[in-house]
């Protein structure tokens, strides 16, 4: 029998609810800041063949990566030794995960005797251990830098935790009562997903949800299809460049060809660079995100996603390119090439669908932590005299690109993140950090007949000496900014400066790690602004 | 006593006037009139005193509730404002948190400031995150800001500097003297209208404030006037965003507390109504033309949060915790390019309206689905005051939605209400999941036009034990202003880990935001015994940034435990994150208290008339009550005519002038006590 179009509609509604539900589960009693303000998590539904069934819109840059990372569980543990109550665990970018500090966890959920489904969260950790904090750093050689690997393990058996595993965790990440309050919180949702998934299989039966799950994926697949058709270009390709400066001053490439045939859209990357020994290898499952992310806002902004928007999308990429990397290639900082990933294929979509599209946007994405011992006066006060130790990290936004009919908009985190930019005044309040200034520049925007948006410039002091920063941008170059389209013109570069005591300026590379700062001595931060869509108007 | 009530909404204004010596209660609905003048209310008010047979003059209090605020802020027809701000912070509003709404689109727009950034003036001064000065503030820098301000002639100033709310002297300094130079122009202060860490919060709630402030004034100056007009003589006050009411003069002095003054009414109703009934959890669901509001009642009590985001900007003051959804009556269905039937968010609105109105609109809403399945008709909506055009329902759900997914127009229309039924439960469980609530605990109070048409579909699937349906459902939020007490809040920043509290700082904090308070009433006019004040603090883990609201004891001061006062905040972080942390260390940031005068408001308790005798049904109608279901006889039950007790079983329909109620297979409802209807599954 088939499935009526409204009942089809109400299961998806039920579903998404869902992966919903479980999403707020995670955030609720998750313990870190980067789950509570970050957002950067993500919770989902598989049918048993590991197909997405519904997830919850919370970061792009997790869109997906569930069914890649489920295909490798279940070799490492068939699915006939998943038990009621089991909870699987990993984290290895080479079996499908993305970097180490995404924890990857599955469960099944038992229904009439079998499994009709499996829910899925992976989560961003502050720390799982390596070399430094945060585990990620552009200067990785091998993933061995980037702290503890988890491979496919079961974290619960039956309803047991893994005691043993709990304490090798504990003991190798710098924040273990964040980082197992965070697991627990990943579990939470797992449970509330089971839960949930019972009581909608109780109103209809295992079959029942398996044909209605089948009707949601066609309506999926139908409506990205029909988008596709509608297609005039049918074949585009495209290149772009990003700096590496960890490994080499070459630039890394990223070259994609698109093809429509029959309703199916190929995604192949081959021409991309090789590999690097440094931390900007993007593993598989992230190359797979982005490419996901950037053929939803194309061509189906509002569907819900499922398996049925997979179907038509084909992704081809070279194993020991960039955007394959073969062990034990280091992956840690892979979201700035992991926009880049969205960023290329977005410009190749753009000639396919060019009312649905933008000009390049910023990816610049310039992040750092800076640390020390915080010996404010007024602060010494309140510790006794005893300085501090603090960690503070900002992101900032820049501009995204104009679109046929509109200007792009200012001061955004892109694409595959959708990161605040902190509090001038929690950051004050943080440690001995002063923003002097936040600032819209003015012209960043790139010129056309609609204007790309405007990068922030952020410019910090230090109040202590001592400090050291360590950080990451690009976009930095010609060669690398965000792209214009139909005769418009490149976004303003990214770019970080040093301006010590003496009023010199010094610019530093687009990676630079642990660079020494005095008090007093200012921090400046610039984003990429979006580029121009149409020839200016002179 | 008379008392009154109006809820002033976009389309229709709701009147209750209660007359507790003749024990009645008299409802009414009128046009609003042209949006953001008081002057359309005055017909309203003769015309509901003249059918309860008094004068205007007789009516000794009247509560006004309404959305000119809001829809001033959402239309963007708020006032000419200035925003004074640090050096180097221009561009606070504009960046805002530097997130983009929609996570998956390349193309889309950030939601404009209130002000732009041409009305933005920087200023050179800074005092640092201790509160000490770092650059003072200069005289010149001050006339170089008055003159500023001249050239921009703004109808209100906003003046929100970095670090303010731990040192105010320089933000004190240039609002005194903005108020010397443009005089008869407000000015609001950051440090007095939101005192708390983090600058872009701070400076969008005080923008607020200027934005609506000359709107909201010059509403109540022409409110005050048209009542006097009338013959009005008795006590006028406000509803607030936070569920209490205020007078017109504290009303003026704090504008943005009205923001959400309309979703404010329809959950203190609920609350009063919960409390009548001995029902101590609810979710409230209050389904209007375009919008539904939801919130959460547990343990008798409405639920407040400090902040909320509206279209895209922070307001940092305390209001009922209602989700608002875009899913109402006028929701208009469609088939998406993938064949799937969605519903909203664009609505038909009040202008065409649903294509039944006839009034130009084609594209079928809810309303023409539940038109179409027989649930409305023509002689009972809105008491006959609108018409209703059932062929227009039929011809919009058959050619835009039946015909593309090739269905039959019954199945059509049964799908757009089982669609619009599924995003509303999706919203209900995660507004219950989000605050740790299990709903099948939870009666649903369905209420607003519409409410009661999904009520008992929503409790069925989402297990809760009933639903109830308040006497006057489509004029309940009105209702809901009489059970209102005066209210004032005040905030203050206040630092320290709660195991070294500085005893005499918290004193000297607390006596004066006490006088503080005393003064608001005094002005107020609120006598002593009418009193009362309640202490709260913003409190958290050391090392994070999430502060949560806990109610500290009164005698606070007498009994400093900064162990006890943990432990209402490890038990109050359980309660809402499912954890919490014994060991960790706790500090408070912020005070806060929260200052009540008690208000005379009417019992309506037995103030409904029910039928002498068991009704039976005084008609039939053909109707189709369940999905897939042929249309079939279904008895239609006036809402008057149902006897005190009285049973009846599904399906049914239950019709009144400002709502219906729809009672499915296999469920009773029930005509109860304080006139509401309460319906149940039959085997439960």
């Amino acid at each position: 029998m088939s499935i009526d179009p409204i009942s089809r509609d109400v299961f998806q509604h039920e579903v998404v609810s869902i992966a919903e539900e479980m999403s707020v589960a995670l955030r609720r009693s998750a313990f870190s800041a980067i789950i509570w303000d970050m957002i950067d998590y993500a919770c989902g539904l598989l049918d048993p063949e590991g197909n997405t069934i519904a997830q919850a819109p919370t970061i792009p840059a997790q869109l997906g990566i569930m069914p890649t990372a489920f295909r490798h569980m279940i070799r490492a543990i068939p699915l006939s030794e998943w038990h009621e109550g089991d909870v699987i665990i990993c984290n290895d970018p080479y079996l499908g995960c993305t970097h180490t500090p995404d924890l990857v966890l599955f469960s099944p959920v038992w229904f009439e005797g079998r499994i009709i489904a499996i829910t899925s969260t992976v989560a961003h950790h502050i720390d799982v251990g390596g070399r430094v904090p945060g585990s990620e750093s552009a200067t990785a050689l091998e993933l061995y830098e980037e702290g503890l690997i988890i491979p496919p393990l079961k974290l619960f058996d039956r309803g047991k935790p893994n005691e043993t595993f709990f304490r090798i965790f504990a003991r190798n990440v710098r924040d273990p009562k964040a980082s197992t309050g965070d697991i627990n919180a990943q579990v939470a949702a797992c449970r509330t997903g089971e839960r949930r998934l019972k009581e909608l299989a109780e109103k209809y039966g295992a079959e029942g949800f398996a044909r209605h799950v089948a009707a949601v994926f066609d309506y999926s697949e139908t409506y990205l299809r029909r988008a596709l058709h509608g297609a005039v270009v049918r074949a585009a390709e495209a290149e772009i460049f990003t700096e590496d400066d960890a490994a080499s001053d070459a630039l890394m490439r990223l070259k994609v060809k698109a093809d429509i045939v029959d309703g199916t859209l190929t995604v192949d990357f081959t021409g991309t660079s090789d590999q690097r020994p440094n931390g900007l290898n993007n593993p598989y499952a992230s190359t797979i995100s982005m490419v996901h992310y950037a053929v939803k806002v194309v061509f189906t902004p509002d569907l819900p996603q499922n398996e049925g928007c997979n179907r038509p999308v084909r992704v081809i990429v070279p194993e020991g390119s960039l955007l394959n990397p073969r062990e034990p290639a280091a992956v840690s900082v892979r979201h700035l090439t992991q926009q880049a990933v969205a960023d290329v294929v977005l410009k190749a979509l753009a000639q396919i669908a060019p009312q649905a599209s933008s000009a390049g946007c910023q990816i610049a994405f310039p992040t750092f932590v800076i640390g020390g011992f915080d010996r404010r006066p007024a602060m010494l006060e309140r510790t006794d005299g005893v300085p501090g130790y603090f960690v503070v990290t900002d992101i900032i936004g820049g501009g995204m690109g104009a679109s046929r009919d509109q200007d792009g908009i200012s001061g955004v985190d892109t694409h595959g993140g959708n990161c605040a930019i902190l509090s001038a005044e929690v950051l004050e309040t943080t440690g001995p950090v002063r923003v002097i200034s936040t600032r819209l520049v003015e012209g960043s925007g790139g010129a056309g007949l609609h204007s790309g948006g405007l990068a922030i410039e952020r410019e910090y002091e230090m109040l202590s000496s001592g400090l050291v920063v360590s950080g990451y941008t690009q976009q930095t170059m010609p060669e690398t900014a965000p792209w214009g389209l139909a005769g418009g013109e490149q976004g303003g570069l990214a770019a970080v400066h040093l301006v010590r005591r003496n009023g010199l300026e010094e610019k530093l590379k687009s990676k630079f790690v642990a660079v020494p700062l005095e008090e007093g001595e200012r921090l400046r931060m610039r984003a990429a602004g979006g580029a121009g869509w149409g020839s200016p108007v002179k | 006593m008379i008392t009154l009530s109006a809820d002033v909404g976009g389309t229709f204004t709701d009147l209750v006037l209660v007359d507790t010596e003749r024990q009645r209660v008299l409802v009414d609905k009128v046009a609003t009139g042209r949006r953001g003048s008081a002057r359309g209310i005055a017909p309203g008010i003769l015309r509901i005193a003249e059918r309860a047979g008094c004068k205007v003059a007789d009516i000794g209090l009247f509560v006004h509730g309404f959305t000119v605020a809001t829809n001033a802020f959402l239309m963007r027809q708020g006032a000419r404002a200035a925003l004074v701000t640090s050096l180097g912070c221009g561009d606070v509003l504009e960046i805002a948190g530097q997130m983009r709404p929609r996570t998956y689109a390349l193309i889309q727009q950030k939601p404009k400031p209130v002000i732009p950034r041409d009305h933005v003036i920087e200023v050179r001064e800074r005092v640092d995150a201790f509160g000490g000065v770092v650059e003072r503030l200069s005289e010149e820098e001050i006339r170089h800001v008055v003159a500023a301000l001249r050239r921009l002639d703004p109808e209100s100033v906003a003046v929100s500097l970095v670090f303010s709310f731990l040192n105010p002297a320089h933000e004190r300094q240039l609002a005194d003297a903005i108020a010397v130079a443009l005089p008869g122009i407000p000015v609001y202060a950051s440090h007095d209208i939101n005192p708390q860490l983090e600058e872009w919060p701070r400076a969008s709630t005080t923008a607020m404030a200027a934005y609506v402030g000359p709107v909201v004034t010059r509403y109540v100056d022409e409110l005050e006037a048209t009542l006097r007009e009338i013959g009005f003589a008795g006590a006028l006050q406000f509803m607030r965003s936070d569920g209490g009411v205020a007078t017109p003069r504290a009303t003026r002095e704090n504008p943005a507390h009205m923001l959400t003054s309309g979703l404010a009414g329809g959950v203190t109703a609920a609350v009063k109504l919960c409390r009548d009934l001995r029902v101590d959890a609810a979710v409230t669901l209050d389904v209007g033309g375009t919008s539904a509001d939801l919130a959460a009642i547990t343990g008798g009590h409405s639920r407040s949060r400090m902040s909320r985001v509206i279209d895209g900007q922070p307001v940092r003051l305390p209001t009922i915790d209602v989700e608002t959804i875009s899913n109402g009556g006028g929701s208009i269905a469609w088939v998406d390019p993938g064949g799937a039937l969605k519903v909203g968010p664009l609505s038909a609105g009040a202008v065409p309206g649903p294509a039944c109105y006839g009034q130009g609109g084609t594209q079928p809403t809810v309303t023409d689905a539940a038109v179409v399945l027989g649930w409305l008709a023509p002689e009972d909506y809105l008491g006959g005051e609108v018409t209703i055009l059932p062929d227009l329902a039929r011809k919009a759900v058959q050619d835009l939605v039946a015909a593309p997914l090739g269905i039959a127009l019954e199945d059509a229309a049964f799908g757009i209400i089982r669609v619009a039924n599924a995003m509303l439960v999706q919203s209900i469980r995660a507004l219950a999941v989000e605050r740790g609530l299990d709903v099948r605990n939870y009666h649903l109070i369905a209420f607003g036009g519409a409410g009661p048409i999904y009520g008992s579909m929503i409790a069925r699937d989402l297990g809760m034990p009933g639903v109830i349906v308040p006497r006057h459902p489509g004029v309940f939020a009105a209702e809901g202003l009489l059970a209102a007490d005066i209210r004032h809040l005040a905030q203050v920043p206040f630092r320290g880990p709660l195991a070294r509290l500085d005893a005499a700082a918290l004193t000297r904090t607390l006596t004066q935001l006490r006088e503080t308070m005393a003064h608001e009433l005094d002005a107020d006019g609120v006598d002593n015994h009418r009193r009362s004040m309640k202490i709260l603090g913003d409190l958290r883990y050391i090392g994070q940034f999430h502060e949560i609201l806990v109610e500290l004891p009164d005698n606070l001061l007498e009994r400093l435990d900064g162990h006890a006062l943990s432990d209402l905040f490890h038990r109050q972080h359980e309660a809402n994150y499912g954890h919490c942390d014994p060991k960790a260390p706790v500090e408070i940031v912020n005070l806060r208290i929260e200052a009540t005068g008690k208000l005379d408001t009417p019992n309506l308790g037995s103030a409904f008339s029910h039928g002498a005798v068991p009704a039976i049904p005084g008609r039939h109608r053909m109707a189709v009550m369940a999905a897939g279901a042929k249309a079939a006889r279904v008895p239609v039950y006036a809402r008057a005519d149902l006897a005190l007790g009285q049973r009846i079983a599904g399906p049914a329909i239950v019709t009144q002038m400002d709502s219906t109620t729809v009672v499915l297979e296999g469920q009773i409802v029930e005509a109860g006590a304080f006139g509401v209807l309460r319906i149940t599954e039959a085997g439960a």
